[in-house]
């Protein structure tokens, strides 16, 4: 499944930053906070939602919504963004079975409950499986 | 050899382009006009159901809430009106200037803070994106209805 593919090649690629790792260690969740069983902060959550995959053969445009939440204040979930926008936004990524290209469609778009900060982006995947 | 073209009746011609030009213009700003209006009907309509009070849904065991999410209603997102903050807040608008018409639904956060927590959704809260669930869910309708008002505009200008 591309998505499955994806969900795996993006944790694996915000993972593998010391940067991003050095402020989220391993929390990036592949699904909206509300359902992360165990919230700790800062954190990365992302979520394919209920849109629809646009897929031709082995093609695929994958939007996903990306959020960045943190106890301490905007500034953090603005530098957390800035590290992710460097390394996804018209940039490809890959691995062994499928190959990604994002582009941010929306956001970064701030708001706040009083206690957590959050910053939430649109994006969208251009995909190909491996082996095309 | 060499191909000799006669432009024949040439100010009628530029004259006809001017005119098409004019009121292809206007349908646009029409079928603009019909399409904003057509999805803001639709987000205020999901963004409005009055099946379920706060009492009821409090009484469900608050079903959007993180510790047992479960919506009662299929698609997941809808949203229940309770004060009607949120559904005055959702607004429409269009503009037409020279060369591009636009339109827009928006949500105004200044009459409906919380709004944003119920499309975003937070830590304690599930997200429920009736503003753009609804656009994908009808897109095709409103690409149907943005053409019908074009195709309707051009029939007028044929007869």
């Amino acid at each position: 499944m591309i998505v499955d593919d994806l969900e795996e090649l993006l944790q694996q690629t915000m993972l593998a930053s010391a940067s991003v790792k050095g402020y989220v260690g391993t929390r990036i969740h592949p699904t909206e906070i509300a359902l992360v069983r165990s919230q700790t902060f800062p954190c990365i959550c992302f979520d394919f939602g209920t849109s629809s995959i646009s897929r031709i053969g082995k093609n695929g445009i994958v939007p996903i919504q990306l959020w960045i939440h943190s106890t301490k204040d905007y500034a953090e979930t603005f530098e957390i963004f800035e590290l992710l926008f460097a390394m996804l936004h018209a940039t490809r990524i890959t691995d062994a079975r499928i190959h990604a290209v994002g582009t941010i469609s929306s956001g970064p778009t701030k708001y706040s409950d009083g206690e957590v900060y959050s910053l939430v982006s649109g994006w969208s995947f251009n995909c190909i499986e491996a082996g095309v | 050899m060499a191909v000799r073209l006669q432009f024949i009746n040439r100010d009628k011609v530029l004259k006809d382009i001017v005119v098409c030009e004019a009121r292809l213009a206007a349908a646009g700003a029409d079928a603009v006009e019909e399409v904003i209006g057509m999805v803001h009907h639709d987000i205020r309509k999901n963004a409005s159901l009055t099946d379920h009070s706060l009492r009821d849904l409090a009484e469900m065991g608050h079903p959007y809430a993180t510790r047992a999410p479960n919506p009662p209603h299929s698609p997941p997102w809808l949203v229940h009106r309770q004060s009607g903050k949120l559904y005055n807040a959702i607004t429409k608008k269009t503009s037409s200037l020279q060369s591009i018409i636009r339109g827009e639904v928006a949500l105004n956060v200044a009459l409906a803070p919380y709004g944003i927590f119920v499309i975003f959704g937070t830590r304690k809260m599930i997200k429920r994106d009736f503003m753009g669930e609804t656009i994908k869910e009808n897109i095709d309708f409103y690409v149907d209805g943005f053409m019908d008002v074009l195709r309707m505009a051009t029939v007028k200008w044929e007869k």
